[in-house]
């Protein structure tokens, strides 16, 4: 009786192991819901639905507020859950979406950088949100061009834009006093920035810096940026090819390696790996504590200024170029939300996608992270306008670029990266090597991609 | 007895009493013959096949022959400054950690007061996790605001730069590796504590001074634990991946000096979705390691001393 028992025990033990193995196996992935199917009704009673995003304080408290009206007005009865993710720093790719697509569990609902849903589409990760988005009556004249663009994919739609921004330089009145400039003169042009640099530094008795007049490869000062303040271009808007050794780019490159060189290399890179890891996130930012006098960032910043330093009298203008000021130099990015490949009930994940992205959802979470709408009527709203920083921001937003939409964008981000802060400063490359460098490596990605096709 | 008994039961008496140990001994591990099968052995002949594929991890794999390898030899300046970057850190590391942790063993086991102060005190370092130690050293070697250049500043010197120059960021990365010895400190510890002491009245009574009872009593007795110290130390150099990943965000600056193989081999896989490729890589690191890790072996035959009698 007791043999028998134990081997009732070792069967059941093997049953309920194999069983186990079984159950953690995840589904196969599914092929994206066809296109029919997009005006199904949602089948949502009961469900909960992970919104898997790296937002963190002011956007995801709002987030989660524009949830928590979700889940107290949808009709279908679906409950939305923000779930956060942490993302490796400074990369626009998401290790942990990857796996979860690639094992058969994706989210339901993902935010992702706006610029990458191109890249994201055609690595097969999101789903083509197309016959929902049609279904649900969203078209394309809704959304500023260039936010649906880059949510679109060789015609289809596969995510819907959230905000926007635009980037300026920020600088601090204050500051500007203290050393006797006057703070209604920011500096407008690359020769004014250089002095009033010089001006606004502060160094300790070793030679180090302590106050930094601005990093000019700080925050959102990007090879972009640069590049795009002496009215460089990017992509060839006939051949779609990549032109990051426009000969503007290479000017503007060259002008860095000679700030740079002014302000110390050392110094630059000794905040940027303060910076590394997070460092200098919300509070702790060099801006807002004071040890950097002017940076280039964008309108979020309004919002932190007054949960930050709200006695503290800051200013906003457009990025000085090499001629005059220079609100060209301005690129909007922004973010969006799409629904993975792979989750099935699609039509449900859709309905609260569009809570978030829809008139309702864009209107708050614009308004309390001081974003921009990427809904026109929405960004029509006066309340954009209104606080005098932020207003900058909204003027800026007509003229500003965006980065090429490609199916690359996660590799060219890196590569730009490298090249603007560490071989072009460093003296590794030439402005123009490190440029024609990148334009080689991504256009013979695209070709193999057959992008241009 | 339990087997005794079961072979004598009648309903069983139609299995061997050995074909049963042999199932029941199946059974009980099948829990973890399972896992090997489904966590180990499939990814790892999966990672073979994809290695010669061009697979993003979602979409379904094509077949491209040795081309990933090609272009990683080839094609790509990236993979030899990893490779470079992955010896340079082991060739020095692994030396300087033997003969640190091997003098901090000697000085932990004379017998002092406050012995047991002293080991803990040693061995503290190593229970932080990498990445949190990774973090604090972030704000501590940072240039100028970091407290390790606080003295220099003080002295109106810079001092170094650390991580954030390639004069000095792999040195950098050798000196905070060596941070975590302590685990090899305890095995060299019990290492010289299994040294006999007649050895050491037997060198004595034939007039060895210190230093001849050290080479020729103590290095040979712990040649063991050297030896366990290389092999791991090497896997685990050419593995490097958790300190430079979190300091430098996986960035390789400057100039791709922080880049190692694992790190970009990770890259690669999952954050530009060249899976195939970053197999590719996986596959050439086992190669390398095996080969490193058998020529050690072979060559401990003539180094290792085993006090049994028996040598390699």
């Amino acid at each position: 009786m007791k043999q028998l028992s134990r081997r009732h025990f070792l069967q059941m033990a093997g049953l309920t192991a194999g069983a186990a193995v079984l159950a953690g196996c995840p589904a196969p992935v599914a092929p994206s819901a066809p296109a029919a199917e997009g005006g199904a009704a949602p089948a949502a009673a009961g469900q909960v639905l992970e919104a898997w995003s790296r937002m963190t304080e002011l956007a995801a408290e709002s987030t989660k507020e524009i949830i928590e009206l979700y889940n107290e007005q949808n009709e279908i009865g679906a409950t939305v859950e923000f779930v956060y993710i942490a993302e490796t720093q400074g990369s626009q790719a998401d290790e942990k979406l990857l796996t979860a697509v690639a094992g058969g569990s994706p989210p339901p609902l993902y935010y992702a950088d706006r610029f990458t849903v191109p890249q994201f589409a055609h690595q097969g990760f999101f789903s083509d949100i197309t016959a929902q988005a049609e279904a649900a009556g969203v078209t394309s004249d809704q959304y500023f061009d260039f936010a649906w663009n880059e949510a679109t994919y060789k015609g289809g739609v596969y995510a819907l834009p959230l905000d926007t921004d635009t980037r300026a330089l920020w600088y601090n009145k204050e500051i500007f006093e203290e050393v006797g400039l006057d703070p209604e003169a920011p500096p407008t042009t690359t020769d004014e920035l250089r002095t009033i640099t010089e001006a606004l530094t502060v160094r300790n008795a070793s030679g180090a810096i302590t106050r930094y007049g601005i990093n000019p490869l700080y925050d959102q000062a990007w090879l972009y940026t640069w590049g795009f303040a002496f009215r460089g271009e990017f992509q060839d808007p006939e051949t779609k090819r990549i032109t990051f050794a426009h000969p503007n780019n290479i000017a503007a490159m060259e002008f860095i390696k000679v700030f740079v060189e002014e302000i110390g290399v050392e110094d630059v890179d000794a905040m940027l790996a303060a910076c590394s890891g997070g460092g200098c996130d919300g509070p702790n930012d060099y801006f807002w504590t004071g040890q950097a006098a002017m940076v280039c960032s964008g309108d979020w910043k309004v919002a932190q200024q007054k949960r930050y330093k709200p006695d503290t009298a800051y200013g906003v203008v457009p990025m000085p170029g090499p001629d005059g000021p220079a609100p060209h130099a301005s690129w909007a990015g922004g973010w969006s939300w799409c629904i993975p490949q792979g989750w099935d009930d699609v039509a449900t994940a859709f309905d609260a996608l569009y809570f978030l992205c829809g008139p309702v959802g864009q209107e708050k979470y614009n308004k309390d992270t001081y974003h921009i709408p990427t809904v026109k009527s929405v960004a029509e709203d006066p309340y954009f306008s209104e606080d005098p920083l932020h207003a900058v921001f909204m003027d800026l937003l007509p003229v500003s670029h965006s980065r090429p939409p490609i199916p690359f964008g996660s590799k060219l981000w890196d590569l730009q990266v490298r090249a603007f802060r560490d071989e072009i400063p460093h003296g590794l490359k030439t402005p123009e090597q490190a440029l024609t460098d990148i334009d080689n490596e991504i256009n013979r990605d695209l070709e193999e991609a057959g992008f241009f096709d | 007895m339990t087997t005794k008994a079961a072979s004598i039961r009648p309903s069983g008496a139609r299995m061997k009493p050995r074909t049963r140990n042999t199932i029941n001994g199946l059974l009980f591990a099948s829990p973890w013959l399972l896992g090997l099968a489904a966590f180990w052995i499939y990814p790892t002949i999966a990672s073979a096949y994809y290695s010669f594929t061009k697979f993003n991890g979602v979409q379904a794999p094509v077949w491209v022959g040795l081309a990933n390898y090609i272009k990683l030899f080839t094609d790509d300046s990236n993979f030899w400054d990893a490779v470079y970057n992955t010896f340079y850190f082991a060739a020095v590391s692994i030396p300087l950690a033997i003969i640190l942790a091997f003098a901090l063993a000697l000085m932990l086991n004379a017998k002092i007061r406050g012995q047991v102060v002293y080991r803990t005190i040693y061995f503290l370092p190593t229970l932080v996790p990498e990445v949190a130690l990774a973090l604090v050293w972030v704000y501590m070697f940072t240039p100028v605001s970091g407290i390790i250049n606080a003295p220099f500043q003080y002295f109106g010197h810079r001092g170094p730069c650390w991580l954030t120059c390639e004069a000095w960021s792999r040195q950098t990365l050798v000196l905070l590796a060596l941070w975590i010895i302590g685990q090899q400190v305890i095995l060299y510890l019990a290492g010289l504590q299994d040294v006999p002491q007649d050895l050491y009245d037997a060198a004595d009574v034939d007039g060895a001074n210190p230093l001849h009872k050290f080479r020729h009593v103590t290095v040979p007795i712990v040649t063991p634990v050297i030896f366990f110290h290389l092999v791991t130390s090497v896997i685990g150099a050419l593995q490097f991946f958790a300190i430079p990943y979190i300091m430098t965000g996986g960035t390789g600056f400057p100039a791709n000096s922080t880049l190692f193989y694992s790190i970009y081999m990770y890259k690669q896989g999952f954050q530009y979705f060249q899976m195939g490729l970053a197999s590719a890589m996986a596959w050439l690191l086992f190669v390398v390691t095996l080969i490193v890790t058998l020529v050690i072996f072979r060559t401990s035959r003539l180094w290792v001393f085993y006090s049994g009698g028996e040598q390699g």
